[in-house]
């Protein structure tokens, strides 16, 4: 077990072999996940790990063992609210990252309020038409600002299928192909290619503040 | 009247709203953005939104699962 010596010898070591210059122009950055399934656990952590310290997270849903197939939870977790197992499982990486968790359905009446406080929305919900509502919701209050979606990860395998493309402000990861969830399942490989896609888009804004060269 | 949906040419009645094209479509509109030369629309604007000769329109449908 590793002591912890103050947060700044902390934070220097835990973040010593990221890309050069990241850590401070994340400083002040914030990054909301609307949801926090296999989509959102997974982006939570890989955000957090790349050094984006400050995460709003949303969701009303509470952990359960089919779960633990793709999601970032442990056994030890089921029945627990995912908001507060997630942020639990965060400040295992970093005990000093600062999060603000909302345990309730995320809707158009109280996306903004909730999440609007952030730098960038990353939506992660399981339903095609929270997906869109949140598109809709983000980009009706902030234009200038970037939401990136997760849309088309069911089965296995066929990597290449799974891209990014911008438009505007709107970044879509993953196929895009039919609702085809009930006929392929999902697996932790292909559902977290799409989660990374997703949240490499989150820091290459942060950090260059645009997605250019991708298809739209 | 001729204009763009999804990058390709289409021709349209003339004086058709959003809300009309997606019911002509069979587009469910639950699950679906809707950009308008490059602005994304809100829901409440598909029955107000007169389409016009050239506009370029694209409908994004988002799949399930996360």
């Amino acid at each position: 077990m590793v002591e912890l010596t103050g947060q700044e010898s902390y934070l220097g070591e835990l973040y010593s072999r990221n890309p050069p210059d990241s850590l401070a122009r994340l400083a002040g950055k914030t990054v909301a996940i609307a949801g926090a399934g296999g989509l959102g656990s997974n982006i939570a952590v890989s955000l957090l790990r790349a050094g984006v310290q400050r995460l709003i997270i949303a969701d009303f849903d509470r952990v359960e063992l089919s779960n633990l197939n793709r999601q970032y939870y442990f056994s030890d977790q089921v029945g627990h609210l995912k908001v507060e197992a997630l942020a639990e499982n965060l400040l295992r990486i970093n005990p000093y990252a600062e999060l603000v968790v909302h345990p309730v359905e995320i809707t158009s009446g109280n996306l903004v309020a909730l999440l609007g406080g952030a730098d960038i929305l990353v939506e992660a919900f399981d339903g095609a038409a929270a997906k869109a509502m949140a598109v809709r919701a983000w980009l009706g209050s902030f234009p200038d600002r970037y939401v990136i979606t997760g849309s088309g990860l069911a089965g296995f395998g066929q990597s290449a299928s799974l891209v990014t493309t911008v438009r505007g402000r709107l970044v879509i990861c993953g196929d895009q192909q039919g609702n085809r969830i009930e006929e392929l399942g999902l697996s932790a490989t292909r559902l977290g290619i799409v989660a990374q896609l997703q949240a490499n888009a989150a820091l290459e804004i942060l950090l260059s503040g645009t997605m250019t060269g991708y298809p739209g | 009247m001729e204009l763009r949906v999804n990058g390709e040419h289409k021709t349209l009645p003339q004086g058709l709203t959003i809300n009309e094209l997606l019911l002509e479509l069979q587009i469910p509109a639950e699950t679906l953005v809707v950009e308008l030369n490059g602005t994304i629309l809100q829901s409440a604007d598909y029955p107000l939104t007169v389409l016009k000769e050239q506009d370029r329109l694209e409908l994004i449908q988002f799949v399930g699962g996360g």
